[in-house]
């Protein structure tokens, strides 16, 4: 008994030790670690200047064949492009930067002007843009910035401005509040808040005014139009045409149907799938993944917006994002790959 | 004397079962900062969309440190349109008047509150109230005077409202004086611990994120809906950050969003703050101990780790009073409680784990920071905990006694320290070079008196 004890003890001592050592040899690189180089680029100045670095290299214009390999950072004054599978460390052209299929950069790429970045590229440190970025399908990245940003051609931009939201935006917010309900009819128009603590199931083609605040989940079938924002604990899911003016936050995954106008933020603490043809104008923000398919557009020509997700980003097909893409372990642009539903 | 006995063991119970849970919970926290998945903050969205935001600089005499906050906050990238800085002089008495004069005649978006009256309250709740009553902002960030704000920070800050579900957010204190002495490396130790893995870990698990008072910011509407700022409460801070967990709003954790500020360099100092401190947040506790447990807001883990949290500046105390407890159950021979494998079991893993849980903690996020080299003061730490165990004791003491004699309680302000730097160009050189002076004079008798002016 003595023994074991003693035994238990010895273990008990010496597992902490075992376990730090295990643990500082192996110290995984936690999300927070990766360096945010980009956190701090002003508005107003698009591009970060890298010029005045140190180990620079120089050229008036490039042209590089294919298969080039350059280990030192470049400063192109004019426009510059890579052959197929190119290697670069970075690259900052003050004009156009194109790079052909299967090229790679480990750190920053910066275009003044027009960034282009064939099939298969690997983007690993960070690419910025003054005009337009396009990107072609199987591209790999981690933080994109630009005015623009055309995935696979970019997404035809809808027209948002539908007489429903119309109609909604001039319409006075509502005060009153109506409390516990768990459905609203086919084609019911609500001129009050909603707060429930039931699952609240929306028909089609109703119309709710106010807020909605859910402490469970909610279903939007086909049509249905919201004026204000949508609050939930649980599963959001927002059917196809709908229209929603404010913002959209829930505690787990938010899905999206085909060719639903969102104008304000969509806050998910877990994942975020957005249908075909959809526009949001206002910032994704998902802890997970995000999912985004054919034919999407976020933000607009006058606003800078975001995607940012904790994990990964999918993106299906043509899609158009004004501002910036962020994953924090990687996205890619995938257009053989359907958008799963 | 039976009873007596009897009340001793109960209690000596329940303080070896209090202490056991926030140990294990330094290791819930430390495990998840280490091995689970990080969630991300607001930071990394640009907006170009961004609200209107005051920023309110709470001062009383700051001449010494208020050219660094504010020649910081105006390299801060936030859209200078949508910013307005409101620096509030609360009867101050040295240069700050003037200073703050100045800065405002040479920046439009700098707006001076100067609270002068004799009859007017003074304390940064009383400041605090009568600045939002002008702020323009639907958001407001406050910053202390003695901190200096890095360029990316507001607009960092500003983006997590966005999320309607978002009531406040807090940033990372850093102490930029944490080479100065022993003290100023036990209290960054403390910070890292407390910010790079305590804070991210509640933030990550969704348990109750504490908004800090300063390096943070609130909706306006919240807070004047609900009356302001408690001026009764000198932890305004712990006070907002339940009030809104308990009305179903969540506050947010940016561990990238750095700020950096000036730790107390002297013992005496530190034990006025940390004093100040437990006696604003021991009277939350006692506000808000009932509503946490009952709020409809509220999840299971939210309601204990809020508990948790309120209870925190009172622990130090009931864990002396056990220490007294157990000297006098072993004195009068009645410490047969503790006997038998179990208890030997139970005292081995307490002595192996639980004593080390809080230095685990702070262990592991100089680890994530990669400033091992820090880790070499931890040992000594100890003389940090029996220095804030007694003052935080004496600041719960004085909570019980408010809360009993209803009496009025005052703002202790933290002495300042920093030296003061010439980089705010726009003041004139003639007051630049008298406020210097007179700063450092005042410093240099400091030091040689050893004490605290």
């Amino acid at each position: 008994m003595i023994w074991l004890l003693l035994g238990m003890f010895l273990v008990l001592m010496v597992a902490p030790f075992v376990l730090s050592w295990y643990y500082t040899g192996k110290k995984k690189r936690t999300i927070l670690d990766i360096p945010d180089e980009t956190s701090d680029i002003p508005l107003s100045h698009v591009l970060t200047d890298n010029s005045e670095l140190e180990h620079v290299e120089r050229y008036n214009a490039l042209s590089a064949p294919a298969k080039s390999l350059y280990e030192n950072p470049l400063y192109i004054e004019g426009k510059a492009s890579f052959g197929a599978h190119s290697r670069l460390n970075a690259c900052h052209a003050k004009k156009e930067l194109h790079l052909s299929k299967k090229c790679s950069s480990t750190s920053y790429l910066i275009a003044g002007e027009y960034l282009s970045i064939g099939e298969e590229c690997a983007l690993l440190g960070r690419t910025e843009c003054g005009g337009s970025m396009a990107l072609a399908d199987g591209s790999f990245f981690y933080d994109l910035f630009a005015r623009k940003i055309q995935f696979s051609g970019g997404a035809l931009i809808s027209d948002s401005n539908s007489k429903i939201i119309a109609d909604l935006k001039a319409s006075k917010k509502p005060d009153e509040i109506i409390r516990n309900i768990k459905c609203v009819d086919d084609f019911e128009i609500i001129e009050k808040n909603i707060t429930t603590r039931h699952n609240l199931h929306i028909g089609k083609n109703a119309v709710i005014k106010g807020n909605i605040l859910s402490s469970k989940g909610v279903v939007l079938d086909e049509g249905a139009s919201v004026g204000g924002y949508i609050i939930s604990r649980r599963t959001l899911v927002v059917g196809k045409n709908c229209k929603i003016l404010g913002d959209i936050s829930t505690e787990r995954d938010i899905e999206l149907e085909d060719n639903t106008t969102v104008l304000g933020n969509i806050i998910s603490q877990k994942s975020i799938k957005i249908g075909h043809g959809c526009h949001v104008k206002g910032n994704v923000f998902a802890q997970a993944s995000i999912e985004v398919c054919d034919d999407v557009t976020v933000g607009t020509t006058n606003q800078i917006k975001s995607i940012v997700a904790g994990d990964t980003i999918s993106i299906r097909g043509k899609s158009t994002v004004f501002g910036r893409v962020r994953a924090n372990r990687g996205g890619k642009l995938k257009t053989n790959e359907a958008c799963k539903h | 004397m039976a009873v007596l006995i009897l009340l001793f063991k109960i209690y000596f119970i329940f303080i070896i079962v209090l202490m056991t849970i926030y140990a294990i919970r330094h290791y819930i926290l430390t495990g998840n900062r280490l091995h689970h998945k990080q969630k991300i903050a607001y930071g990394d969205i640009y907006d170009s969309e961004l609200p209107y935001v005051s920023i309110l600089v709470p001062m009383h005499n700051e001449e010494m440190v208020l050219n660094n906050v504010l020649s910081a906050l105006l390299k801060c990238d936030y859209d200078k349109d949508r910013l307005e800085i409101i620096a509030i002089n609360d009867h101050s008495s040295d240069k700050t008047r003037e200073m703050l004069d100045v800065w405002h005649e040479k920046h439009s978006f700098i707006n001076v509150l100067h609270r002068l009256e004799d009859n007017q309250a003074r304390g940064k709740m009383y400041a605090l109230n009568d600045a939002l009553e002008i702020a323009k902002g639907d958001i407001i960030i406050v910053f202390d005077a003695d901190y200096t704000p890095s360029t990316g920070l507001v607009r960092k800050l500003a983006t997590a409202f966005i999320d309607p579900t978002v009531g406040a957010v807090i940033g990372r204190v850093i102490p930029k004086n944490a080479a100065k002495n022993r003290l100023t490396s036990f209290l960054n130790l403390e910070r890292i611990g407390g910010y790079q893995v305590d804070m991210q870990a509640r933030y990550n698990m969704g348990l109750i994120v504490q908004y800090g008072g300063t390096v943070g910011g609130f909706r306006k509407k919240f807070v004047v809906e609900t009356g302001g700022f408690n001026p009764r409460v000198l932890a305004e801070d712990t006070e907002l950050t339940m009030r809104l967990y308990t009305k179903g709003y969540r506050v947010i954790y940016d561990n990238s969003a750095e700020c950096y500020e000036e730790v107390p360099e002297t013992w005496k100092v530190r034990g006025k703050q940390i004093r100040r401190w437990s006696r604003g947040h021991n009277a939350v506790m006692f506000r808000y101990f009932g509503k946490t447990i009952l709020s409809k807001h509220l999840t299971f883990w939210q309601k204990v780790d809020g508990c948790l949290l309120l209870a925190i500046y009172c622990t130090p105390f009931l864990f002396m009073l056990g220490m007294g407890v157990s000297l006098a159950l072993f004195f009068l021979n009645e410490m047969n409680i503790m006997t038998g494998w179990l208890a030997l079991i139970f005292i081995g893993l307490y002595n192996t784990y639980g004593n080390f849980s809080a230095f685990y903690e702070i262990s592991s996020g100089a680890i994530l920071d990669g400033v091992e080299d820090t880790q070499i003061a931890l040992p000594m730490l100890s003389l940090l905990f029996y220095h804030n165990m007694w003052h935080i004791s004496v600041g719960f003491f004085e909570s019980v006694l408010d809360l009993l004699t209803f009496r009025k309680v005052k703002w202790n302000k933290t002495d300042r320290f920093d030296t003061p730097s010439k980089h705010s160009i726009n003041l004139p050189i003639d007051l630049q070079e008298e406020y210097i002076e007179g700063a450092k004079t005042e410093k240099e008798q400091h030091k040689v008196s050893g004490g605290v002016k």
